[in-house]
């Protein structure tokens, strides 16, 4: 479909340029996983941004906690559109599930059925399992935010970014929202799903953690052939799993990150 | 034998890792649902880091059923620390 909206603002949580390229050990496996040549952001999770409820980080995955540091960048943004009507402000999200617990699926390997609930239980605390939810940042975000109007999560793993553009698209054309925050983000948290963006890019492609988020209002004097950015991995330049859509737009609209 | 201190220590600690609260905000009469926003998810979540430190299972439904008798009143630290006591004082004697 043709675009009708325009970036009103925008926000890249991006490693910064001395983050060091290397190869990620993921030490769950026997022998270890490695991930050749990423780069993270080099903050603990807890640090990457204050939550307004801490105890939301027992429940959010790093890229759970990623994206909700770049969707929370928007609340000045955000202001007039929820103070106008909280209610026609929308969350349109792309991310991955949350990681798995590896550490205790290696514990289970091997393990007695009389042994399995008890090591399950003592290995995963009760919110463990919404932290591989997919639905949860976004959830959060959208309660930290004040918005009241649709959440939307995509996990497709090359297209949500542009399903998630597209439906806010869609509500922005049919009124069902004034205001749009896309939001993405991509952690090396989870070695296997790591490994799916490293296998899917060529070699010399850095995996890199990131996130975006962008604020989109309606502009009807946008060009009707004006479509989404959609690009493959390039060689020699950096990416970023399924926030890489976004990050892209982001970084193509004019407000710098 | 944990002592009444070690038993209020291990609620603060539990408290701490589950709901992320600052160690140095918590007293015994500092109130779970009032003060600190606890909902039924939170309170599984501290009793589980309890258990973990202690080996005694708080029985949830229990917990419940106490709030369900006396509505309005809330559950404190130092009442935590206490079920904890009896519970642990319970699996002793048997």
């Amino acid at each position: 479909m043709s675009r009708v909206s325009r970036s009103r603002w925008s926000r890249c949580l991006l490693p910064p340029a001395d983050a060091p390229v290397e190869d990620r050990v993921y030490d769950v496996y026997d022998p270890p996983l490695v991930v050749a040549r990423t780069r993270a952001i080099p903050a603990a999770t807890q640090d990457l941004v204050e939550l307004p409820d801490r105890r939301a980080y027992r429940s959010l995955s790093r890229t759970g906690v990623l994206l909700c540091a770049a969707g929370l960048a928007a609340a000045e943004a955000l202001g007039p559109h929820l103070a106008a009507d909280r209610y026609r402000v929308g969350i349109y999200c792309a991310v991955d599930p949350g990681a798995q617990n590896y550490e205790c699926a290696r514990e289970l390997a091997g393990r007695s059925r009389e042994d399995f609930a008890a090591v399950f239980k003592q290995l995963n605390h009760p919110k463990r399992y919404l932290s591989q939810l997919a639905n949860l940042p976004a959830a959060h975000l959208g309660i930290f935010l004040g918005v009241r109007g649709p959440v939307n999560v995509y996990c497709h793993s090359t297209a949500a970014a542009l399903h998630a553009l597209e439906q806010a698209e869609l509500d922005l054309a049919g009124g069902t929202v004034t205001a749009a925050l896309v939001c993405s983000a991509f952690s090396l948290e989870d070695p296997l799903l790591a490994l799916r963006v490293r296998t899917s890019c060529p070699e010399e492609t850095v995996i890199r953690e990131g996130a975006a988020a962008v604020l989109l209002t309606v502009d009807a004097l946008l060009k009707a052939d004006n479509r989404w950015p959609r690009r493959e991995p390039r060689p020699g330049a950096e990416f970023s799993g399924i926030a890489q859509p976004l990050i892209d737009f982001a970084q193509e609209e004019s407000f710098p990150c | 034998m944990l002592t009444d201190s070690d038993l209020l220590q291990h609620v603060k600690t539990s408290i701490v890792t589950a709901l992320g609260t600052q160690a140095d905000e918590l007293t015994p009469e500092t109130r779970l649902f009032e003060d600190l926003g606890v909902d039924s998810v939170d309170l599984l979540d501290v009793s589980y880091e309890l258990e973990r430190l202690t080996g005694c299972e708080l029985e949830l439904a229990e917990l419940f059923r106490r709030q369900d008798a006396q509505p309005g009143r809330d559950l404190t630290v130092q009442q935590l620390a206490d079920i904890l006591k009896g519970r642990l004082e319970a699996a002793e004697g048997q």
